[in-house]
Order: C-alpha cells, then sequence, then structure tokens
C-alpha cells in the first residue's frame, strides 16, 4: 500500500507539473481549449489518440478476456486495428482540411454544420451523454476497484480520478489533456512491457519452457476459436469497434488538431505502432496468465477482472504499483478526454449557438463548469456502483453505431449532405432506439451478444441505420454543387 | 501506384480475411498459428497504410 501511495504520487505531481507547463501552449478561446486551435505536433497527436483509445479495458479486461476465452480476443482486439487505421487513412486528410475551412469543434457541430441542422447536432450532443457518461463511470469505477483492491478504499479510488480528471482539464483544455495522454501512454506501454518482461522470466524459472506454454494452450483450445468466439459472437465484438474511429466524439475530434498533413501522417504512424505493439503485448500476458493456472502456478481465476491483480500480487510491490498506476493512467487518459469532448459538444451546441453573444472568458468559464458537472455526474454513479454500469460501458459503442452511417455520408459527399439532414435524423433516432430498447430488453450485457435472426443486434442496428441514409441519398442524388479545397494541400 | 479505390478493396479483402481464414482453416488449436496469422496480417496491413498514406496524401 505504502509504495503504491508513493508511486500514485509520483505520477500525480509528474501529471501535473506537465499540465502546469502546457500552460504555455495559451487557451484563450474554446477552439484552443477543445481542439488546440488545430495546432498539435505529430508525436503528441499520436499519443492522445493512443492514450484516449487504450482504457484501463486492455490491461484488466483484455488480458482477462484472453486469459478466459482465449487468441480470440487478439482477433476481436486487431479487428478494430485494422479497420481504424483503414478510416484514418481514408479520411483524416480530409477531416483536417474541412474543420479548418468550416471552424468544426465538436463533432456534433460538425454533424450539424454538414446536415445543416441544429437538432442533428442537439441531437447528437444527447446521444454522447447517453452513451459516454456511463463509460467515463466505469473508468472511476475501474480506479476505485484499484484502490479498493490495495486497502485504500473505493470510495478515495473514485475520488481521486474524479479529482484528477477535472484538474487535468481545466489546467488548459486539451493542451493538459494531450501532454498528459503522452505522459501517461508512455507510462503504459512501458508497464505492459514489464509485465510481459517479468512473465516471460517466471515461466522458466518455475521449470517451463516456451514449448510447454503452447502445448498446454493447444490443450485446452486456447490458442484456437474456443466455444466463446462464436462467429455471431465474435462479430457482437468486432462490429462496433469497427466504427469506433467515426463514432466516438474523443476520436473523431482528434482529427481536427494536428497542426498539418505531416502531423496527421506522423499521428496515424505512431498510433499504429503503439496499437499493435500494445495489443500483442497484452493478448501475450493473458495467454501466458491461462498458462500458468494450468500449469498449477497461480489458481484459477474465475472472475476476468481479477487476472491482472491476480498476477500482480506475485510482483515486487514497487514494480506492481508501477503497474498499478498504470491502470490508473489508462483509465483517466480515457475519461478525461471523453469529458473533454462531450463538454465541447454541450458548449459549442448547446450554449454557443444559441446565446446572443458570447465573449471568450464566459465561454471558457462555462466550459469549465460543464467539465465539472459531467465529471460529477459520471463520479456520483461510480459511488453507487449499480451493477449494470460496467455493462452499460460496454455497449456504449452499439449506441454510438448510428452515428457511423451518418458520418462517413457526410464526410464522403459533404456537398449532397444538406439535404439529407431529416434521414440523418431518424437514421439516429432509430438506431439508437433499437440498441437502447435492447439493452432494457435483454440487459445491457446479454443485449452484447443476443441475436435476432443469427445475426447479432449491433448488425441490426448499423444495417437500419446505413439502410435509412442510403435510401436518402438514392433519393436526393443530385450533381453536387462545386467543394473546394477538398482533399487539398494544407499549408 | 494504388489510387483510394485500390486501397479500399485491400481494406475489404484483409477485413474478410481477418474473418474468414480463422473461421475456416485455423479455428483448430495449432500452436501459434492463429495468433500469427492475425498478427502478421494486421502489421502488413499497417505497412501497406502507411505506404498508400506516403503516397497518396
Amino acid at each position: 500500500m505504502i509504495e503504491f501511495t508513493a508511486m500514485l504520487l509520483a505520477y500525480v505531481v509528474g501529471g501535473t507539473v506537465i499540465a502546469l507547463v502546457s500552460r504555455r501552449f495559451g487557451v484563450k478561446s474554446t477552439k484552443e481549449y477543445f481542439v488546440a486551435d488545430y495546432r498539435l505536433r505529430g508525436f503528441l497527436a499520436s499519443m492522445t489518440y493512443a492514450a484516449t483509445t487504450y482504457s484501463a479495458f486492455m490491461m484488466v479486461g483484455l488480458v482477462g478476456l484472453t486469459y478466459a476465452t482465449g487468441i480470440g480476443a487478439l482477433g476481436f482486439e486487431l479487428a478494430y486495428l485494422v479497420a481504424t487505421l483503414t478510416l484514418l487513412a481514408v479520411f483524416t486528410r480530409r477531416v483536417l482540411v474541412m474543420a479548418r475551412e468550416r471552424g468544426w469543434v465538436s463533432p456534433s457541430e460538425m454533424l450539424s454544420d454538414l446536415y445543416g441542422s441544429r437538432l442533428l447536432g442537439s441531437l447528437v450532443a444527447a446521444v454522447y451523454l447517453i452513451a459516454l457518461v456511463p463509460y467515463t463511470s466505469a473508468q472511476l469505477i475501474g480506479i476505485g476497484t484499484v484502490f479498493e483492491g490495495l486497502g485504500l478504499g473505493y470510495v478515495a479510488g473514485v475520488s481521486v480520478g474524479a479529482v484528477l480528471l477535472v484538474l487535468w482539464i481545466v489546467i488548459a483544455g486539451v493542451w493538459s489533456v494531450a501532454t498528459t495522454d503522452a505522459y501517461q501512454g508512455l507510462w503504459m506501454i512501458a508497464a505492459s512491457v514489464i509485465l510481459l518482461a517479468w512473465l516471460l522470466y517466471l515461466v522458466p524459472a518455475h521449470g517451463y519452457g516456451f514449448g510447454d506454454v503452447i502445448a498446454v494452450l493447444d490443450r485446452v483450445g486456447a490458442t484456437g476459436i474456443t466455444p466463446f468466439w462464436s462467429l455471431p459472437v465474435f462479430l457482437s465484438y468486432t462490429l462496433p469497434w469497427v466504427f469506433f474511429a467515426v463514432t466516438n466524439p474523443q476520436v473523431v475530434q482528434r482529427l481536427y488538431m494536428p497542426v498539418n498533413e505531416r502531423a496527421a501522417k506522423v499521428m496515424v504512424k505512431y498510433f499504429s505502432a503503439y496499437g499493435l505493439l500494445y495489443t500483442v503485448i497484452v493478448v501475450v500476458v493473458g495467454m501466458i496468465a491461462r498458462s500458468l493456472t494450468e500449469f498449477g502456478i497461480i489458481p484459477r481465476v474465475a472472475h476476468r477482472d481479477l487476472v491482472t491483480p491476480t498476477l500482480l500480487n506475485l510482483l515486487n510491490p514497487i514494480v506492481s504499483s508501477f503497474i498499478y498506476v498504470s491502470i490508473v493512467a489508462a483509465a483517466l487518459s480515457t475519461a478525461n478526454s471523453i469529458v473533454l469532448s462531450v463538454t465541447s459538444s454541450v458548449v459549442r451546441d448547446f450554449y454557443e449557438t444559441r446565446a446572443r453573444s458570447v465573449s471568450s472568458r464566459a465561454a471558457l468559464l462555462f466550459s469549465n463548469a460543464v467539465v465539472v458537472v459531467l465529471t460529477l455526474m459520471a463520479a456520483a454513479v461510480a459511488y453507487v456502483r449499480p451493477a449494470f454500469i460496467v455493462e452499460m460501458s460496454v455497449i456504449t459503442s452499439v449506441i454510438l453505431l448510428p452515428l457511423a452511417p451518418t458520418t462517413i455520408a457526410a464526410w464522403v459527399s459533404p456537398s449532397r449532405t444538406r439535404m439529407l439532414w431529416k434521414y440523418a435524423v431518424i437514421s439516429v433516432v432509430a438506431g439508437t432506439s433499437i440498441a437502447m430498447y435492447a439493452a432494457v430488453a435483454y440487459g445491457p450485457a446479454r443485449s452484447f451478444v443476443a441475436t435476432i435472426y443469427g445475426l447479432p443486434i449491433s448488425a441490426w442496428v448499423l444495417a437500419v441505420s446505413t439502410v435509412i441514409v442510403a435510401v436518402g441519398c438514392l433519393l436526393h442524388r443530385t450533381k453536387p454543387s462545386p467543394v473546394t479545397a477538398l482533399g487539398g494541400r494544407l499549408r | 501506384m494504388m489510387g483510394l479505390r485500390g486501397y479500399l478493396a485491400l481494406a475489404v479483402v484483409v477485413l474478410v480475411l481477418h474473418y474468414l481464414v480463422p473461421y475456416t482453416v485455423l479455428h483448430e488449436p495449432r500452436g501459434l498459428a492463429l495468433a500469427t496469422y492475425w498478427t502478421l496480417l494486421s502489421l502488413i496491413w499497417v505497412v501497406v497504410t502507411l505506404y498508400y498514406m506516403r503516397r497518396r496524401w
């Protein structure tokens, strides 16, 4: 406990110093506060994208999922990476140019602008609140659980998480978020490498070779497609994440931020390397953990989320503290990016567009206030710790899935979408309603893997939303008006 | 030189292969085969994507 407290203190001091130094970048407007005035350099852009994307799910959830269900977990997580790289390669440059031309700050504002519909922007902002507040609560619950497991108290953990979440946002907006994300992203990958290295030492130390590891994993079926990973379940897990890069506002917004095309290329390059490395390391940790159970070195772990803590209990306290803090960092780096992004939607779509005149100072004060309110909401839910919240966070990606066809249609053909706003609104309402109905009817966790006529709920959500947008596109096929500078070189 | 359509066509192929091969050819436990397949396929796609971006952006 002392070691963790000291490590946590070092982490907090380090992050806070970095956040304070980032104030030198200057935050005088909401554009600077939320999207860094489109000035992020490549390394910062890549690290904030990576740290925002990869949450505590990786070192806790994915390790446990791999332990329990085998190598299928690798296929699930890499499907996300392959799809995300494709979407980034196709759309980043275009979105980068359009964001500057049109002054986008929030993703809901982007859709509002592209479709010419304030209603759509408000609707999307509301969907973000419904989908992402539970997800943020789940990150705070994760931090609380780490504290609880170490004897420091669940409430203390949630409180520390909430305070840091707010602090590292209000210091300098996305500048302090991005710089602390870089810090936390490095901490996360270092921790995963350390854990893997220790496991690679532990196995031979107990007299087993890596041939034995593979043989025992083969024997229990973990190296193949286990019964858990039926094709419908694999589709259920992968489909929502395939479109993560275009549906989740915290990552969509990061496409606006690179200072130029070169920085955007660096962002994609470093993110792809980070994502592949981090994913492979975490899955290998889960597989080795399973082999340790089969060898009798660690007991069978019934609850997936306890696999990582079980491993860490065997480690030197300083090293395990470093890794525990990396889990806190992963949760926090995701949570504060989400809160900042949802705040941008609230501020841009509900305040700045409606107020008669808005001074920068008032907008920034309002932004900070919204950050605090959203964090308090997420923390309040986390304090109560309802069983369904973690389950709700699992279907966050399904609730946001209807935004995929709406967003992609607008990015592909921005000149046509002003005629399609009604279809976009109906698409989002229909898709979100199906997802929410399924969550209520089946329960959030079951709805994630439930199927109707053999297809997962997420496939139905995507199909219905896409058909509605497609019908609109077909009915309103006209010659597009000239669009200047689309995909043009960014100076 | 690969254009956008070529890149997108390849992306569809890669995504199909990501699902198809594991569920047909590599579903049985066979050591590192499936893990290597998925990792290599993803690595190849990272390289192709970075090449595409370098040439086309």
